[in-house]
């Protein structure tokens, strides 16, 4: 830790440019541009900022509007305002409670996103949470999966050891009124559907395959396949059902 | 990839006995590279394919040493490419990795068999060639310098990186996730990771 205290920090608040390099600390309360490849202990965004290089953090905390138009790097990111991403992404522990696009990949350990999550391809987490919505591009790939639906979601493909995805309870009264007239609310699209233990709610999905598998309340899939269990709730609907050896 | 004899993804668990969720785990954790899940569309949608011999071998490969190392180890293994590699010319024509025209330019700097620095280079000028990054010259270096740095390049991650600055361009090699920083001046042209290559390199054996 002496090491980073050597380091230089950058701190813009009002409006300004710096180039890449190596520091302790970066923040931007202003309006801030960095122009070159960067690493840093920490990054702080409660302004807007535009990253033009790489960006290699340990924390990297954005709750204003941040973009960063190379590849982001980070053990720890948290996003509570907006953040865009035109590279790779790689965060070991990813928060989002704002609105986050990767334009490319996604990966990390573990992922949590309360608010909106875009990724244009594929996004791969140990475990992946999501209490609200996301759109994925490409194919899910994590060890757990759970998902509470807060509107319209849609995810290409998906491939995990355990998936579950529910309807969102909360604010029960409020929602159900909501559902009573909105047919959107709270929906799961998706094209494909592998996992060992599948359980699922309010999803439309062309195929669904796996070991134990769950369809419940307001599914319609068109094939699912298992090897050990299957069971069908009465308000969904699967056209075919096998089950392989 | 297209010649060999394929096995489907529904196949390839109902013979290894393997769940969806471990294929998955080791797609994820990169045992299984991605370029063997080939997607082809059928009445249901679309199916995943592998080339049966080799997925077949790997995961036989996998069960067997999953109880004595961890997923990471087992990963760094099967990226790693053998040092006794030994590549001819006609080779990568035929596999469409390197054009002929490329090769023209920069046969006479090579002895048959090729090492995987010799063929990493090549593969690199072609691309880089092909896209206008850098010129013939600046390929020639790059074939140079990789060959002095044959024997450390299999071992570990590498990053290939070609920077300019007021028109100079020059190489660097470096251990991924690692920082190079340079003054303001300085343009990063190229930013390739070798691991890539390796599996393209390895579907020659």
């Amino acid at each position: 830790m002496d090491q980073t205290n050597s380091k230089p920090s950058i701190k813009i608040s009002g409006s300004g440019s710096a180039g890449g390099g190596d520091f302790d600390q970066i923040k931007i309360s202003g309006s801030g541009k960095i122009t070159g490849d960067c690493s840093c202990s920490v990054l702080k965004i409660s302004g807007s900022a535009t990253i033009e290089g790489t960006l290699s953090a340990e924390e990297a905390i954005v709750s204003g509007s941040a973009k960063f138009q190379s590849d982001l790097k980070a053990e720890y990111l948290k996003i509570s305002g907006s953040a865009k991403v035109q590279g790779n992404v790689v965060a070991k522990e990813l928060k989002v409670s704002g609105s986050f696009t990767a334009e490319q990949g996604l990966s990390g350990e573990h992922m949590e996103t309360t608010g909106s999550l875009k990724v244009s391809n594929d996004c791969n987490a140990e475990e992946f949470i999501l209490r609200g919505q996301c759109r994925i591009g490409g194919l899910l790939n994590a060890g757990d999966i759970d998902i509470q639906l807060e509107g319209r979601s849609e995810i290409k493909t998906i491939g995990a050891e355990c998936i579950k995805v529910t309807m969102g309870r909360y604010g029960s009264f409020i929602n159900d009124l909501i559902n009573m007239f909105s047919d959107q609310n709270g929906k799961l699209i998706c094209e494909s559907i592998e996992g060992d233990d599948i359980f699922l709610e309010n999803t439309i999905c062309d195929v669904v395959r796996g070991g134990k598998i769950v369809i419940g309340k307001g599914c319609q899939i068109k094939l699912v396949e298992y090897s050990q269990t299957l069971e069908v709730d009465k308000e969904a609907k699967v056209d075919t059902q096998v089950k392989s050896i | 990839m297209m010649s060999e004899i394929e096995i489907s993804k529904k196949e390839l668990l109902e013979l290894t006995q393997i769940t969806y969720g471990q294929l998955y785990r080791w797609k994820r954790k990169q045992l299984i590279p991605e370029e063997w899940f080939v997607k082809k569309s059928s009445f249901t949608g679309q199916e995943t394919y592998f080339p049966r011999e080799k997925i077949l071998e790997r995961i036989d490969k996998i069960l067997n040493l999953k109880d004595d190392f961890s997923l990471d180890e087992l990963a760094d293994t099967f990226s790693a490419v053998p040092k006794d590699l030994e590549i001819f010319l006609h080779q990568l024509i035929s596999h469409q990795l390197v054009s002929e025209r490329v090769i023209e330019n920069y046969k006479l700097m090579f002895t048959e068999p090729l090492s995987f620095a010799d063929v990493l280079g090549l593969m690199v000028c072609e691309e880089q060639l092909e896209l206008g990054l850098i010129n013939l010259e600046e390929g020639k270096e790059l074939i140079q310098f990789l060959k002095r740095e044959t024997e450390s390049l299999p071992e570990k991650a590498f990053e290939l990186k070609y920077f300019r600055k007021h028109g100079v361009g020059f190489w660097v090699l470096i251990e991924s996730g690692q920082h190079i920083v340079f003054d303001e001046g300085a343009r990063r042209i190229i930013n390739l990771s070798v691991q890539k290559y390796m599996e393209k390199i390895k579907t020659l054996l």
